[in-house]
């Protein structure tokens, strides 16, 4: 199972800063891929201080855990640890006092597939032309549709959109969603900040503009360059990772309809 | 000011060279690496500061081994490239294409 990787990112029309990191790993910590996108938050310099840290931290926990594959486990470990690293900085710094980040992993290996994420930055996967989402969303709102306290249209542009109910070094502890699937192919999993949402872009409208042909870094940009169209005014961030089509174990070509 | 600036040159004590941020968000931008190293990452710490997701806080180290440039990554995320393949330390030739996160970084000896 071939995997393609790519990746693009923006600070969009409104920001200065862009507060969200990206890893993007082939071949490394006993993975055929890690993908990690996280959004940072707090004044100034402390959102993007927040993201890069618990990136870094993730990447190295799993560089040197000594483990394999995508286990669920390993990758709650690796969040915890990002969570101490960046709830501990900012208790030290007084800068940097409350930042916070979010984070959405993506591990695999052949053709099997960990998820983690914290706060509301979204995991999909795209299978035959349909979207999932395979991450929890933590804002408010969706906690509260979750509960059964709101219905899911309220949901969609409620006020406390933006106001998280977990989060990675906001505080002591940390509560990861996880999930594990298999991946066929054909499949890409795509990892973003909620920047392409806030956008205006949709689920479906990404995906076209991502798979329209077979080149992945192009459809990256395409994705960016459409939210930079409707006015990007949050920093925007994606990795996508897809399962290339081995057209050599096809059995029967399909005919030529003429 | 040239002349003051060739007095500056005069007093450096081996050959020189530049790095030019050629894409990216701080794209057009030039630094002199001269008898002082540079640290490029995305902290407000170093010497090249690339606004830049993909980029590491403190990601790589450029300086110079007598009359020789070399470039090293510091322990980065998503790893320093020099034309496209990816390094731990590397020494620098004129017109090299180094890549950090999302930038790609051209290199050049002065007066080559």
């Amino acid at each position: 199972m071939r995997l393609r990787i790519a990746w693009a990112t923006d600070p969009g029309l409104e920001r200065e800063e862009n507060e969200d990191s990206v890893a993007v790993w082939r071949n490394k910590a006993g993975l055929d891929t890690l993908i990690v996108v996280c959004d940072g938050m707090g004044g100034h310099a402390a959102g993007q201080e927040a993201s890069s840290l618990a990136v870094q931290t993730v990447t190295k926990v799993l560089a040197e855990d000594g483990e394999e594959g995508p286990d669920v486990e390993r990758l709650k470990r690796a969040c915890k640890e990002a969570n101490k690293a960046v709830f501990k900085a900012a208790q030290d710094n007084p800068d940097w006092l409350g930042m916070g980040s979010t984070m959405v992993i993506a591990a695999i290996r052949s053709g099997e597939i960990a998820v983690l994420n914290v706060g509301d930055s979204p995991a999909y996967l795209f299978r035959s032309g349909l979207a999932k989402l395979i991450s929890q969303d933590h804002s408010w709102p969706a906690e509260q549709v979750r509960l059964g306290l709101i219905k899911p249209e309220e949901a969609a542009n409620h006020p406390q959109k933006h106001k998280l109910t977990r989060a990675v070094g906001v505080w002591e502890q940390v509560q990861p969603f996880t999930d594990k699937m298999k991946l066929e192919e054909g499949d890409a999993v795509v990892l973003c900040s909620d920047g392409v949402e806030t956008a205006g872009v949709s689920v479906e409208e990404m995906g076209r503009l991502l798979l329209k042909d077979g080149n992945l870094d192009r459809g990256a940009e395409r994705v960016i360059e459409r939210c930079r169209e409707l006015g990007a005014p949050d920093n925007v961030t994606l990795a996508v990772a897809r399962v290339e089509v081995d057209v050599t174990k096809t059995a029967v070509l399909p005919k030529l309809k003429i | 000011m040239p002349a003051r600036q060739q007095q500056a040159a005069g007093v450096a004590a081996g050959p020189q060279s530049e790095l030019t941020i050629e894409s990216g968000p701080d794209a057009g931008h030039s630094h002199r690496v001269g008898d002082h190293g540079l640290r490029i990452g995305r902290s407000p710490d170093n010497d090249i500061i690339l606004r830049d997701p993909a980029t590491s806080g403190h990601h790589a180290r450029l300086e110079r081994r007598a009359d020789q440039f070399w470039v090293v990554d510091l322990g980065s995320t998503n790893g320093t490239f020099v034309n496209g393949e990816s390094i731990q330390e590397k020494q620098l030739n004129h017109g090299d294409r180094l890549t950090v996160g999302q930038n790609s970084v051209h290199f050049s000896l002065i007066g080559a």
